[in-house]
This record gives C-alpha cells, sequence and structure tokens, in this order.
C-alpha cells in the first residue's frame, strides 16, 4: 500500500472518530458569509499597534496567525458547491488570499528575514512593514503644516527608534541578497527624509531636528545592516518547491518552477532567433529615428497611442469604450496643445534623455508604441476598466500578495508582440520590430534571472549579471537601477516577477487558443478580448473557468 | 527503463566471465573509438542465409549479449584529452548503442511489429532486410539469381515472422493489416511482370504472393491475441529520448512545450487572418501546369533568397532537376488511394484528384512546403553524402538523426518568414506557414499520446483530422495513417520534429549570447552545416564548443 492510501485511510479514520466525538458545526452556504470572511481578512492585514507602534514581533505574529487560522477554519466551512461560478471564483480568490498570507507566518516570515521589510517608503516590490497610512502625510504637505500634520509627523518621527529597536530583535533570519536590497534602499530612504527636515528648517525647525534625526537612525540601521550581513543566509530565494507552491496556489498557475522555466527559456530562444532574422531583414533600411528631447519623445508618444487605439477599434480587436481617453496616459489633449506647452524653450530640452539610457526607454526613443500600448492599453485602461466594472466587493478589491502578475501583466505583455502580428506597426518602419523584439528579450533578461534566484542557484550580484550577458546589444548594464529596482521585483516576491510576466503571456496566449478551438467559427478577437477584460483582475485560469466552463485545471483546488 | 536493470545484470555477468580487460583498461585513443564503432556497425548488419535475414530469439539474444560487450568496452574508454569533435563522437556512438538497446529491451520490431515483415512499410519504421528491390523489369541477367533467391526466401521469412511474433501490439497488427492490400498489389505486380519478363522467377513470385496473402490471412486469424499496447510508455519515452535522441525532456515537459507552441501557432494565425481579412484567400493550383509553374518558381526564388539576404549559398552540387524529378516535386495529381512509392505515389491524371492536408496547403503555396524539402531535407542528404567522416559521416540509425533532419527542415518553414521570404507575396501566405506548423504540433501531440498510451492508433487518426487547420486532413485518410504510424513505430518522430525546430532557436539563442553583436546567420549557417547530421544537442556542442548541453547526461 503506498503512503497517500495509507493517509488516506487515516484521514477517513480521523473524520470518523472526529465526527462522532465532536459535532461539527454546520455548513454555511451562504455568499455573504464569505463576503464577511473577505472584510475579516482584510482586516486582519491591519498593522497590530503596541504604542502606536506597528508590531512585527514573534508574539505579535503568533496571534495574528491563529487568528488567522481561524479564519481559515471559517472559510473551510462554507460550501460552495451550488453557488454561480462566479460566486465560487470569488470563494476562490478569498481562500487564495488566506493562503498566501498564511505562507507569510509560515515560510517567508519576512519580518524576521528580509531587513527591507523595515522601510518607510512604499511601491518596492513585496513585503513590507504597514505604515501607509502613518506615510501619508509626508507625501503631500505644504508650509507651514496645519496643527494636525505636526501631530502626524511628530507621531511617526517619534516611532523610528523603537521601529528599528523592533526590527533588530526580529531579523533572526536574514538572507544577504535581502540585506543588498535594504543597504541601497536605505540611502536613499534617509535623503528622503533630509529632504524634508530641509523643507521644514524655517517654519518647524524642532520639527526638522527630528525629521533629520530619522534620516539618521535609518544610516544608522543601515550600517546595522552592513555590521550583520556576514552571518546571514546566501541566498533568498523561494526555493523550487515553495516556489511551485505559491504559483499554483495563489496565482492558480497550472505551472510549477520546471514548466515555468521551460517556457521562459523557449520563449527566450524565440525571441532571439526572430530578432536576428528581424536585424538580417532590415539591415539595408536607414536607422531609426532617435527622439533625444521631450517634445519628439511626447509627440511620438501622443502620436503612438492614438494609433493604436484606432487600430484595435478600426481592426476589430477590442470594443473602445466612450471613456477611452490616451490625453489621459499623454497628459495632453492634443497635439496643438502639446507642442505650446512643450515648444517652449524652458521644456525643448536636449538633456532631457541621456544617452546611456535603460533599455525601457532606449527602444522607446526609437519605436514608442508597443512599450507603451503595454502601460497604455495594458495597465491604465485595465485599471480604469476596474473603477467601471459592475463587479463584486471581493472582485473589486485590490488583489493583494501579487495575486494578479500573471494577469496583470500577461495581457499588457501580450500586447506587445501581439498587435505587431495583427499589424499595428505595419505603417511604421519597419526596423521598430526590432525594437519589440528587444523588448520580448529584455522581459526574458530579467525572468531567466528571477528562475535562477528563486531556484537558489545564483544570488543577487549573478543575477544582475546574467541580465545584462543575455540582453541583446549590451543594452542592459549590471549596475544600473532598472536592473536592480526589477531584481528587487523578483526576489523580494515567492512567486517571482518577470518570470509571471513572461508565463502570463504565455497563458492569455493558451486561453486565446483554447476559446479559439471550443467556439469554432463563432470565436472572433473582439468578442474573446472583450469578454477576457469583462471579469476584473483576477488571476486567469479563474477567468478560464468562468469563460470557458472548463474544470480541469481547478478540480485539484477542490480536492 | 525498467529493463535497464536487467540489463546491468546481464553486463556485470559477461564482465565477470571475461578475464582479458586489463589489456582494454587502457583505451584512451581516438582509433579505440573507431575500431569499437566498426565492430558496432558490423554488429547491427543482420545475419542473411539464403536471403533469409535471422530475427529469430536466439540471433537476437545473441546480438544482444554482443551488443552488451561493445557498451562495456565503450565504458572503458577514457576520453580526457580529446578534442571536443572526438567526445561528441564518442556520444554519438553510445547514444546509437543505446538505440538497439532499446531495440532489444522496448522496441522489438521484430516480435511485436507485424509490419516489421512488410516491404510496403518501408520508411514509416524499422522493417526487416532483404527487400525485393527490383521495380524496373526486366531484370539483368546477372541479377536474376538473387532475385530469385529473393522471392523464394520470402515465404520463409513470413514462416519465421509467425514465430517471432511472440509480442504482438494490437494496433501494429491493426496497422499491418491497413497495408496488406498494399503488400499484395506489390506483389501481384511482381508476378505478373516476372509472367511477362522472367518465365523462371514467375513460379517463386507466384509463391512469394501467396505467402503475403497467407501471412494476411494468419494476422487476420490471430490478431485478437495480439494485444500487447503499441505505445512504449512514458517512462520508455524519456529513456529513448534522453539516451538515444539526446533530448533533455521528458515526455510531461515535452508535452507543455508543444502545446505553448500550438497556443502561438494558433494565436498568431488568428491574428494574422485578422489582419488580412480584406484581401481575397488564396487558390489553389487550379491545372497540373500551374501547379508545376508554381512549384519551380518556389525553388528558384528560395534558392535565390538564401544567398541575396547573405544567410546561405545553397551549392551547385544540389541537383535542382533530380530533385524536380524526384518523388517530391512535380506531382502530376493527388489520389486518396496514396500509399507508399512502392505502389506508386498515389498521383492521378486527373486534377487535383482529391487532397490530403498538404496538398491543401502547398497548392495554395508551395514556398514552405517546397523550402522544407529542398532547403530542408534535400541540401542535408547532400551535406551528409560528402560528409567523408568515419563516424559523424556514416548513416545514422534508430532514427536518431530524425529530430536533426525534421526539426532543421520545418524550422525553415515560419524562420524564412521571418527573415522575408513572404515579403512580396500575398501576407495570406503567412497563413499557409501557421497553418502547416500548427498541423505538426497537432500531430506531435497525437505521438505523445500514442505513446503514453493515452491514445489509440485510430483515435491518433481521428485526432490529427480534428485539430488538423481547416479540416484540411482527410479523416482516416493516407496521411493520417502514414504519420501516426511513424509514430508509433519511429519513437517520437512527429514531437521530435516541433522540438527540433525548437532546438535550432535554442542554438541561435546560445551563440548569440556567445557571440553578441558579431552574430550572422551566415556564419551560423556555415558552422552548421559543418556539424554533421547528428542530434542537436551535439550539434550544439560542436557550434559553441561548450560541453554544458549534455550536462543532464553527465549529472547521472
Amino acid at each position: 500500500m503506498d503512503l497517500s492510501k495509507i493517509i488516506l485511510k487515516l484521514g477517513f479514520a480521523i473524520l470518523f472518530f472526529y465526527s462522532c466525538s465532536e459535532k461539527i458545526p454546520v455548513a454555511s452556504n451562504k455568499y455573504s458569509d464569505l463576503v464577511i470572511i473577505f472584510e475579516d481578512l482584510r482586516d486582519l492585514q491591519e498593522p497590530i499597534l503596541k504604542n502606536g507602534i506597528p508590531d512585527y514581533s514573534k508574539n505579535a505574529m503568533d496571534t495574528q496567525y491563529s487568528q488567522l487560522k481561524k479564519l481559515k477554519s471559517r472559510l473551510s466551512r462554507i460550501d460552495s458547491s451550488g453557488w454561480s461560478v462566479s460566486d465560487r471564483v470569488d470563494y476562490h480568490l478569498v481562500k487564495a488570499e488566506l493562503d498566501a498570507f498564511e505562507f507569510h507566518h509560515t515560510k517567508l516570515k519576512p519580518w524576521s528575514r528580509d531587513p527591507g521589510f523595515y522601510s518607510f517608503r512604499s511601491g518596492d516590490a513585496g513585503a513590507s512593514m504597514n505604515v501607509r497610512d502613518m506615510m501619508q502625510p509626508l507625501y503631500d504637505f505644504s508650509i507651514p503644516l496645519s496643527n494636525e500634520q505636526i501631530k502626524q509627523f511628530k507621531a511617526l518621527f517619534n516611532i523610528v527608534p523603537d521601529i528599528f529597536n523592533q526590527a533588530k530583535l526580529n531579523l533572526t533570519n536574514s538572507s544577504y541578497d535581502l540585506a543588498e536590497f535594504a543597504i541601497r534602499n536605505s540611502k536613499r530612504e534617509a535623503e528622503m527624509f533630509s529632504r524634508i527636515a530641509e523643507d521644514l528648517e524655517h517654519e518647524h525647525p524642532q520639527l526638522s531636528n527630528s525629521a533629520q534625526l530619522v534620516s539618521k537612525e535609518i544610516l544608522d540601521f543601515r550600517d546595522w545592516i552592513i555590521q550583520s550581513r556576514h552571518s546571514m543566509k546566501k541566498f533568498a530565494g523561494s526555493g523550487k518547491a515553495d516556489y511551485s507552491w505559491w504559483m499554483h496556489n495563489v496565482q492558480f498557475s497550472p505551472w510549477g518552477w520546471e514548466e515555468s522555466n521551460d517556457i521562459i527559456q523557449r520563449e527566450y530562444d524565440r525571441i532571439i532567433t526572430f530578432l536576428k532574422f528581424e536585424e538580417n531583414r532590415n539591415k539595408n533600411l536607414p536607422l531609426l529615428d532617435v527622439a533625444m528631447n521631450r517634445i519628439d519623445y511626447e509627440t511620438s508618444l501622443f502620436n503612438a497611442l492614438n494609433h493604436v487605439v484606432n487600430f484595435l477599434r478600426d481592426s476589430e480587436i477590442m470594443t473602445i469604450d466612450d471613456w477611452v481617453n490616451p490625453s489621459d496616459y499623454s497628459g495632453f489633449k492634443n497635439l496643438k496643445e502639446l507642442q505650446e506647452i512643450l515648444g517652449s524653450e524652458k521644456h525643448s530640452n536636449d538633456e532631457f534623455l541621456s544617452k546611456n539610457t535603460s533599455i525601457d526607454t532606449k527602444v522607446r526613443q526609437r519605436e514608442i508604441l508597443p512599450g507603451e500600448s503595454h502601460e497604455y492599453i495594458g495597465h491604465m485602461l485595465d485599471e480604469q476598466r476596474q473603477e467601471r466594472l459592475p463587479l463584486s466587493p471581493i472582485r473589486k478589491a485590490e488583489r493583494r500578495f501579487n495575486m494578479g502578475s500573471m494577469r496583470l501583466e500577461g495581457w499588457a505583455v501580450a500586447l506587445e508582440e501581439l498587435l505587431m502580428q495583427g499589424g499595428v506597426l505595419d505603417e511604421r518602419p519597419q526596423k521598430g520590430r526590432e525594437m519589440e523584439y528587444l523588448m520580448n528579450a529584455s522581459h526574458m533578461s530579467l525572468a531567466i534571472p528571477d528562475m535562477k534566484m528563486h531556484a537558489n542557484e545564483i544570488n543577487l550580484e549573478d543575477a544582475r549579471k546574467l541580465c545584462a550577458e543575455i540582453m541583446p546589444r549590451g543594452w542592459s548594464r549590471p549596475e544600473e537601477n532598472m536592473v536592480w529596482f526589477e531584481m528587487q521585483s523578483n526576489l523580494r516576491n515567492p512567486g517571482g516577477f518577470h518570470s509571471n510576466v513572461v508565463t502570463g503571456k504565455a497563458y492569455f496566449i493558451k486561453l486565446f487558443r483554447e476559446r479559439a478551438t471550443q467556439l469554432g467559427n463563432q470565436f472572433t478577437i473582439k468578442g474573446f478580448i472583450d469578454d477576457f477584460l469583462s471579469y476584473g483582475i483576477i488571476p486567469m485560469p479563474l477567468i478560464r473557468w468562468e469563460m470557458t466552463g472548463y474544470v480541469d485545471e481547478m478540480e485539484v483546488h477542490w480536492n | 527503463m525498467r529493463i535497464k536493470v536487467k540489463s546491468l545484470f546481464l553486463i556485470i555477468i559477461i564482465a565477470s566471465c571475461k578475464t582479458d580487460y586489463s589489456n582494454q583498461m587502457i583505451m584512451n585513443k581516438y582509433e579505440d573509438l573507431v575500431t569499437l564503432f566498426k565492430d558496432f556497425r558490423s554488429l547491427q548488419e543482420p545475419l542473411i542465409m539464403n536471403e533469409v535475414p535471422d530475427y529469430s530469439y536466439q540471433t537476437m539474444l545473441n546480438q544482444k549479449k554482443h551488443l552488451d560487450t561493445l557498451q562495456l568496452k565503450l565504458g572503458l574508454i577514457d576520453t580526457v584529452g580529446w578534442s571536443n569533435t572526438e567526445r561528441i563522437e564518442y556520444h554519438l556512438v553510445k547514444a546509437e548503442m543505446h538505440g538497439l538497446e532499446f531495440y532489444h529491451e522496448v522496441l522489438r520490431p521484430w516480435s511485436r511489429d507485424p509490419g516489421f515483415y512488410l516491404q510496403t512499410q518501408d520508411g514509416a519504421g524499422p522493417t526487416r532486410e532483404g527487400y525485393f528491390y527490383y521495380d524496373q523489369f526486366p531484370i539483368s541477367d546477372d541479377d536474376i539469381p538473387v532475385a530469385k533467391a529473393k522471392l523464394e526466401a520470402l515465404p520463409l521469412i513470413l514462416e519465421q515472422a509467425r514465430v517471432n511474433l511472440n509480442n504482438a501490439s494490437g494496433d501494429l497488427a491493426f496497422s499491418a493489416l491497413h497495408y496488406l492490400p498494399y503488400e499484395i498489389e506489390l506483389y501481384e505486380r511482381i508476378k505478373e511482370m516476372c509472367k511477362k519478363h522472367h518465365q523462371e522467377l514467375f513460379l517463386p513470385a507466384k509463391n512469394a504472393l501467396s505467402a503475403v496473402v497467407e501471412y494476411g490471412a494468419w494476422l487476420e486469424k490471430n490478431k485478437i491475441n495480439m494485444v500487447l499496447p503499441a505505445g512504449v510508455g512514458k517512462e520508455n519515452y524519456n529513456w529513448w529520448m534522453k539516451n538515444v535522441q539526446l533530448v533533455p525532456y521528458s515526455w510531461e515537459e515535452l508535452y507543455d512545450i508543444i502545446m505553448r507552441e500550438d497556443d502561438r501557432l494558433l494565436t498568431t494565425v488568428k491574428l494574422e487572418r485578422n489582419k488580412n481579412r480584406n484581401l481575397p484567400e488564396l487558390s489553389p493550383a487550379s491545372t497540373r501546369e500551374e501547379h508545376s509553374k508554381r512549384k519551380v518558381e518556389a525553388l528558384k526564388f528560395v534558392m535565390s533568397f538564401t544567398e541575396s539576404e547573405s544567410l546561405f549559398v545553397v551549392p551547385d552540387w544540389i541537383g535542382f532537376d533530380e530533385y524536380l524529378y524526384g518523388a517530391n516535386a512535380l506531382a502530376t495529381g493527388w489520389n486518396d488511394t496514396f500509399a507508399n512509392s512502392y505502389v506508386g505515389s498515389g498521383e492521378t491524371n486527373e486534377w487535383p484528384g482529391v487532397r490530403d492536408f498538404f496538398h491543401q496547403t502547398a497548392d495554395r503555396d508551395p514556398l514552405p512546403e517546397q523550402t522544407h524539402e529542398f532547403i530542408g531535407h534535400h541540401l542535408d542528404h547532400g551535406y551528409h553524402k560528402r560528409d567523408k567522416r568515419i563516424i559523424i559521416g556514416s548513416n545514422r540509425h534508430y532514427a536518431i538523426e530524425m529530430i536533426r533532419l525534421e526539426g532543421w527542415a520545418f524550422w525553415l518553414e515560419e524562420m524564412m518568414m521571418h527573415a522575408g521570404y513572404l515579403d512580396n507575396k500575398s501576407p495570406r501566405s503567412r497563413e499557409i506557414v501557421y497553418w502547416q506548423a500548427a498541423f505538426r504540433t497537432c500531430r506531435a501531440i497525437a505521438d505523445l499520446k500514442m505513446h503514453s498510451n493515452e491514445f489509440s492508433l485510430q483515435e491518433a487518426i481521428d485526432y490529427v483530422a480534428e485539430c488538423a487547420p481547416n479540416g484540411w486532413n482527410i479523416p482516416n485518410g493516407p496521411h493520417a495513417w502514414y504519420e501516426m504510424q511513424t509514430n508509433l513505430r519511429y519513437v517520437g518522430w512527429h514531437m521530435g520534429m516541433v522540438i527540433g525546430k525548437l532546438a535550432m532557436n535554442q542554438l541561435i539563442a546560445e551563440r548569440v549570447r556567445q557571440q553578441g553583436n558579431d552574430f550572422t546567420y551566415k556564419a551560423f549557417f556555415n558552422d552548421f552545416f559543418s556539424a554533421g547530421i547528428i542530434p542537436m544537442s551535439l550539434v550544439e556542442w560542436q557550434l559553441t564548443g561548450d560541453d554544458k548541453s549534455l550536462e543532464f547526461i553527465f549529472k547521472n
């Protein structure tokens, strides 16, 4: 008898025993109970405050974890079997968020592993202590401060020493590579508080001193990290098993580490091959113009966005709703306005784009459409649509724990190449196609190190070098900010980040294909994409379930 | 491979019985490998007595024992200090030996596959030696004795088959029975030709025909007992891919990789068609003359294209006319009774006859398919014929080269499009490229599922009719039959075609990574052609000079 059978039998025995000895609480089958659990889950994620200080001590975390288990138990008593697929999708969203939160308690424990957890900035990838509300007043103030603001500033400044004292106690299991990010980021963070100190200097000298003190405390903590580094763990990756668990259970991906890695490697091979053929094909064409000042750059952006929107509408690729307005992104109502504002000497500055820009800018300077279609059609419209869609509160809420990354990035990045195949660049300089392939190659140059870091095959330093090595034309360098920043997104998310970009695209294409096969002659691209976007920002395998009715990928979550 | 344990045991027995290995412990010269390779080639030759090849149990057992000894010897060779090419040849020989090992331990076509004994099965899988090759009558006087002996041998061969086929697979019997009428037709023709030209051969020919008919009857009667699966199973498939084809992926990984390729192709063709929606659809060649004209134009164009684009120059020796009037070029028309080269190509005088999948695509635009056949296979064949290296230049066995050959040819279809060979044609031609490619992934999935025994042969044949783009594959038609039995009998053939295409991309990505901005396709193709017809991971090693492409083998 194999182990699984023994466990199964044992399970039955336990169940039998349990049912004899204790009364099982009645299962709920009300959707409204799910909503309450979801709200409680969001509340539970709010910081625990002890004397006004976010508390990530062992005791506090143990308490939070035991409450989490209670929530989990409540969820497990919900019987969703008779619900509509749409409601059941919501159930899985809540469950996955609970599982992700639990993973933070059982495995990730960023409060004890990642010095960058004690960062005051927001906007970095991964988990950080929750001081969002306390930091808010610092991002938007004018001098002189109101009494209320002074109070808020003081409250924040006062708790900083305690936060770092706590951090030093909690960080019992730190990783070297995570420390590297924290060391790098904290310098900028200290500078941020110094700038605040300067702003406050004349009107609020006392507060200014406090802000300066905060800056110093941040640097002291930074020194502490530097000194402690030698005893930290070498690798910070999730490991293949946990990476796979995360992708399966939080993102609902059918692909674990090995499958994702195969997808990324084959995609890299393909893109490099295509790029080289495209270059060969275009070898006698004139070089692309390079936008080197703001007015040229913004003009090309303005034109590209309008072109892509018209293209999507005219080619019947997706419905362009009345509320869609590229000016939301470009910031200019029309070209006339753009020229009036940017045409003045003040803005027409050749220094706007240095020659040594990152890959993202380099491609945009030459052919802006694919990259900005990603940002505008992919991300901005996604966000604007999410506000307008009639979705349940669970679905409307922003996904936490990076749960939406395959959907968000997969959709946006799929647009880059698919729209080119669909003809969006046909009337533009042909060499621009090389820019699309280079952007694509850059996704892979970030995704391959992502996979290797999470498999703990390479450390951060090697990952940055690898990124530069596999990016064609030498368009990425190990030391540049973009590479540092993106490696951070990779490593501080348990399921990586740029790997999700590539597998997300693969999943989108898979779903496209499956739906096309399912509908046969009834399939239209526009019908598919409109439908795809109507489910809101949720993991794509859940969209697939609701869209196609296919349950094969979900069954594993029901057993 | 489960049986591996058994063979290991056998090696230990042999090793323990032999005492004269001490001298051979110091084999470290390349010449030692060449000697061993020649011994191996002799071992592969079947025993033939009076034109009857011997596949009896005892003979096969002896061959296997000798193989064990050769493998043991190979294992004693120390390649330290050898050049990359020499080490590559070592692994090539090793892989081929694994091929024969697999034939003995798993495939055993002589005891599993009734089609092994049929002449009209040639090309779709491993078959017996000793065919009656005379298709030109009258036969010259010098050849008459051998022709007679061959005809007289056939009843004995088929008699032996009934004894040997003690582990026959149900689907392989099903396949053999499907093709049996063609075998009968072939021998009927031979009989008629003998009657007309060589009275002394008439009786042996008549007996040969009777033997074929009787073999068919025996098969029909006994097929009920032939129940073993035709697929080799995932575990054996993995062993074959790793140790013979030198492919680093398992069945599961291959399935995923191929499905993703399928997703990409079917999605892209939808976008392509959306882009082309206002253009007229391509129409198939309406006359034989038009068909020929389009094909000749395509062939001439592709030769000039690869040269003008600085990719590679097609050498003069390629033999344009030889190709043009060979099997692949100027068809007279298509016929749905198409079987194989032995009983005619299935061409008919009526145009267009019935079009199977590739007739549908190539009659609309022949360029992708002709590039596959001409630049892909014909050029490869020419290079290989001119490769005089003893090991690399020899003919490969056990279809160990199929992934390299088919991968390259198939890869060209789409990649030349990205290189621009369709730029001056209707964009609708691009759809042809994607459809042909999507049909390949469809066939590859059928391959995988037959070998995991999820699909029977008939289910695979039905599946490819269902997933062929535009319904262009004739349901239960000749193409599906031929290619699906190829999958079964040459394990992994169509899967290999797709994975070979992807291996080409991988090879290029590796070279670009090494060479950076110095990479050119011209230099790449030059190196690629020089590497020889060997598995792709060995090609990669040859080109990059880095043996990491075989890491998955070294690890164990």
